[in-house]
């Protein structure tokens, strides 16, 4: 039983002994068992993907000390993983310190299920819970134990700003025994005046029945204070919330503050082109949570998502092209491919050494010594590149390009003349789809889209040119993001039906991309003097992967007429826009 | 999970001390033990300081495994619990033997507590009478505690006869020696005799020592009061022995 899994109270402060044996009573002796310390982390990745999925993960510090269920095995490091879907807990001890990914865990249960969870994203700290135990039981006449107590003093402090404020606070826990848990009850409750929000009617409640009365009495007079004093008293045995969700409260940690709610919470009759900024802003920001990860290196997920938002954000003003002003649009578009051009090269060179595992296990024996060079200048190129985009990021051309950019997400005012005109420089004229509504344009856009899906798939056959297949993908691409930006637009139903029957088409035809995009980027970075095992490895790669790439397209006629065979019946539009002020 | 029944048809002879002290180093050991005290005087309970369960035995005995379940105690150490004694053991034996296929019932009542117990151990009464071969039947092993005279002698040879007659497997007794004092040139003989028969004794011996007779006054297994005396370490010893022949 670990302390985050018993029940607590919350005090006002630490009681000392004569105050505690007073409350317990002339028929309970109060012992001291023990006492240590402990220090607790609490993991989580950039995206709160853990928490996300109501799970907490904790690493104790290795201590000498904890080496029982109470105190936690943690001779050496430990970690605990605790919440939705998983059955108690799942723990792995000793560890020489806190995992940074999954593959730093030995295999096991929570191995895999961190895997699953993380990904390539990488844990840190993002709480620090130092805390001071003594252990303490209460005895019976004969000395048995009835109940142990555990005070815990706890300082917590958020690892995520710099300047580390402490919390202070004081937790009663209990630790019951088995077959004494009316016991247990009746000390809890003589022990209410302790806690923190504990209620006058609860204290001038408290129980008068004695530990000799006999069970049955003892049980029943349990279950009545019970029921009087909740919800201050939980039987004992019962498992609290887990207390790490106030850890981040009390640190000022909000995780649901820092991301992007999903879906995006729109309205129907905004103004479409509002709208657009402001979700454009949205994906800046997330973007921008990601340079610090990008600067340190900390894992191939910052860059990624960086990338990630930006594609977001090109895509979203390319698919709404007409909802903006020309201008707007050209300058949005051209400075977000000038933020995304510097991140291109590092990227490809990530992903490379990503698929390095399977590239070799794709080798035959003799090749493997060629890629092992090819991967090591490989690896040579990738420490340039990413000092090239520190560079970058650091320099001043990095933060002019922020400033242009957030200006031009500026929303304009609504539709008053001569407010437009003192917005420069893309306002002179009345742009009229900026103000119409937002749902009204979507639907349009998506049916479009849809169409065009279906018209490019009919054309395609067996014997369609691959450039062809390539176009289907983009369009299949465009859908795909005007369903997860617009999602709270759409019916529910019809968003998981086309994102279920989405997922299948894009993967084959995203695979048959991949590999094309992967051979290309392959034969790229072999030099034209590159020794000959290099050359062996590398052609004899592209050959594989050009198999893999004939492979998926074999599947694209057969997912294309599975896609094609869902309805895809949109809502009917909210038509009838705030305002219309000319009939264009 | 495993049954260990501490037995033996002589009383005094080491079954009480035996039992506390093996629970209290198998739960050490990890184990997830459970000491269930047979003996309606309740020795066993007694040296936890665990008072005898008030709670009435339902009369039922096909409800016996949740009445069991419900009788079980905690104990001060860390994997071990206990079902303290019950006046009401003493009818046990009736009960069972009211009992259709009676020889095998108090296995399956016990096996029941295999996801909650690694090892169930037996504190067994010296009389017994019909109980004593559900105890054979339910046990995996029978630890025989004996004290090496002559008159300890006979008693063993009787249960081995038994043990024939009614064709349980030798394999299960598991005999040591108790309250062994070197210096009784008897008992050194009877050892030696013994121990050519047709049973292997277990290696380790527990000595005679004031130790033990201490318990009743700490009522707490030797390893809390007596960490480095001999008997504690025999103790010890004893279970590792037994741990590896479970
Ligand atoms: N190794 C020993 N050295 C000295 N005294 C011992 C030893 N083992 C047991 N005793 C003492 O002998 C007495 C009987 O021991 P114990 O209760 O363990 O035997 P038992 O076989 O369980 O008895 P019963 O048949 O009455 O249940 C107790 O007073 C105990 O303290
Ligand atoms: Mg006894």
């Amino acid at each position: 039983m670990t302390p985050e899994e018993t029940t607590g109270w919350l005090l006002n402060t630490a009681p000392d002994r004569n105050r505690l044996k007073k409350l317990l009573g002339k028929d309970v002796r109060l012992t001291r068992e023990d006492d240590w310390a402990d220090t607790r982390l609490l993991l989580d990745d950039v995206d709160w993907q853990l928490w996300q999925k109501g799970l907490t993960l904790i690493y104790q510090q290795a201590s000498a000390e904890c080496d029982s269920s109470i105190k936690g095995k943690a001779r050496e490091g430990c970690c605990r993983l605790q919440g939705k879907g998983i059955k108690g807990l799942l723990e792995q001890a000793a560890l020489p310190g806190p995992p940074v990914f999954w593959w730093d865990l030995p295999e096991g249960p929570l191995q895999k299920k961190l895997a699953g969870v993380l990904g390539l994203y990488s844990l840190r700290p993002v709480l620090q819970v130092e805390q001071q135990h003594q252990l303490l039981a209460c005895r019976d006449d004969e000395g048995k134990i009835l109940l142990r107590i555990e005070l815990v003093e706890q300082q917590l402090s958020s690892l995520r700003c710099e300047e580390m404020p402490r919390h202070h606070r004081v937790l009663l826990h209990f630790h019951p025994l088995r077959g004494y848990e009316s016991e247990a009850l009746l000390l809890q409750q003589r022990l209410l005046p302790l806690k923190a929000d504990v209620t006058s009617q609860e204290v001038a409640g408290l129980p008068t029945a004695e530990l000799e009365a006999t069970e049955q009495e003892r049980t029943e007079q349990a279950r009545t204070e019970q029921e009087r004093t909740k919800p201050g008293i939980k039987s004992p045995g019962k498992k609290s919330l887990n207390e790490s969700c106030d850890w981040l409260a009390i640190c000022g940690l909000q995780p649901a503050n820092e991301l992007l709610p999903n879906p995006l919470p729109l309205q129907p009759d905004e103004a479409a082109g509002a709208a657009i900024l402001r979700m454009a802003s949205l994906y800046w920001q997330q973007a921008r949570r990601y340079e610090s990860g990008m600067l340190a290196d900390t894992d191939t997920e910052f860059l990624h998502q960086y990338r990630v938002n930006l594609r977001r954000i090109r895509s979203l003003l390319s698919l709404m092209k007409q909802t903006l002003p020309d201008e707007q649009g050209r300058l949005l578009r051209g400075l977000l491919a000038d933020l995304a051009r510097p991140t291109g090269r590092l990227r490809d060179l990530d992903v490379l050494l990503l698929e390095k595992v399977r590239y070799l296990q794709m080798l035959p024996e003799a090749f493997q010594a060629g890629f092992q060079s090819l991967l090591r200048s490989v690896e040579q190129q990738r420490r340039k590149a990413h000092q090239a985009l520190v560079a970058h990021l650091m320099g001043q051309e990095y933060s002019r390009f922020c400033q242009a950019l957030e200006a031009a997400l500026q929303p304009v005012p609504a539709s008053e003349n001569q407010l437009v005109a003192f917005h420069e420089p893309f306002h002179e004229t009345f742009h009229e789809p900026f103000h119409e509504p937002l749902q009204q344009q979507v639907l349009a856009r998506m049916q479009r889209c849809h169409r065009r899906v279906l018209r490019k798939g009919r054309r395609i056959t067996d014997a369609t040119p691959d450039e062809e297949v390539h176009q289907l993908r983009i369009e299949c691409k465009k859908l795909r993001y005007l369903l997860d930006f617009f999602a709270s637009l759409l019916p529910d139903a019809l968003v998981q039906q086309q994102l279920r029957s989405l997922k299948r088409l894009q993967g084959i035809l995203g695979n048959f991309n991949d590999f094309a995009v992967q051979q290309a980027f392959l034969l790229q970075q072999l030099q034209p003097d590159a020794p000959e095992g290099q050359q062996a490895a590398v052609h004899g790669l592209v050959a594989l992967l050009h198999q893999q790439q004939r492979q998926a397209r074999s599947q694209v006629m057969q997912a294309l007429s599975d896609y094609a065979a869902q309805p895809f019946n949109l809502p009917r539009p909210f038509n009838q826009p705030p305002f219309k002020q000319t009939e264009a | 999970m495993k049954i260990l029944a501490v037995y033996s048809m002589k009383g005094g002879v080491g079954k009480t001390a035996s039992a506390v002290n093996l629970a209290y180093w198998a739960a050490r050991s990890g184990r997830r033990t459970l000491l269930i005290d047979l003996d309606p005087q309740g020795a066993s309970s007694f040296y936890f300081r665990i008072k005898p369960s008030r709670k009435s035995w339902g009369k039922r005995f096909f409800k016996a495994y949740e009445e069991l379940l419900q009788h079980i105690k905690a104990s001060d150490y860390e994997h071990l619990d206990v079902i303290p004694a019950h006046l009401s053991f003493r009818h046990f034996d009736v009960l069972l033997n009211s009992l259709e296929k009676r020889r095998s019932r108090l296995k399956k009542i016990l096996r029941g507590m295999k996801g909650e117990y690694d090892l169930v151990i037996l504190d067994c009464p010296p009389s017994i009478g019909k109980l004593s071969e559900s105890v054979f039947n339910a046990a995996d092993r029978l630890l025989v505690p004996v004290i090496p005279t002559t008159l300890s002698e006979r008693t063993f040879h009787q249960l081995l006869d038994f043990f024939e007659a009614e064709d349980y497997s030798r394999k299960k007794l598991l005999p040591f020696f108790s309250m062994v004092q070197q210096q009784k040139s008897m008992h050194r003989n009877t050892q030696s005799n013994l121990t050519n028969g047709k049973v292997r004794f277990l290696e380790t011996s527990i000595p005679f020592s004031a130790d033990v007779e201490n318990m009743g006054e700490h009522r707490a297994p030797l390893d809390q009061f007596a960490r480095s005396k001999p008997a504690n370490q025999a103790y010890r010893q004893l279970w590792q022995e037994v741990e590896s022949r479970l």
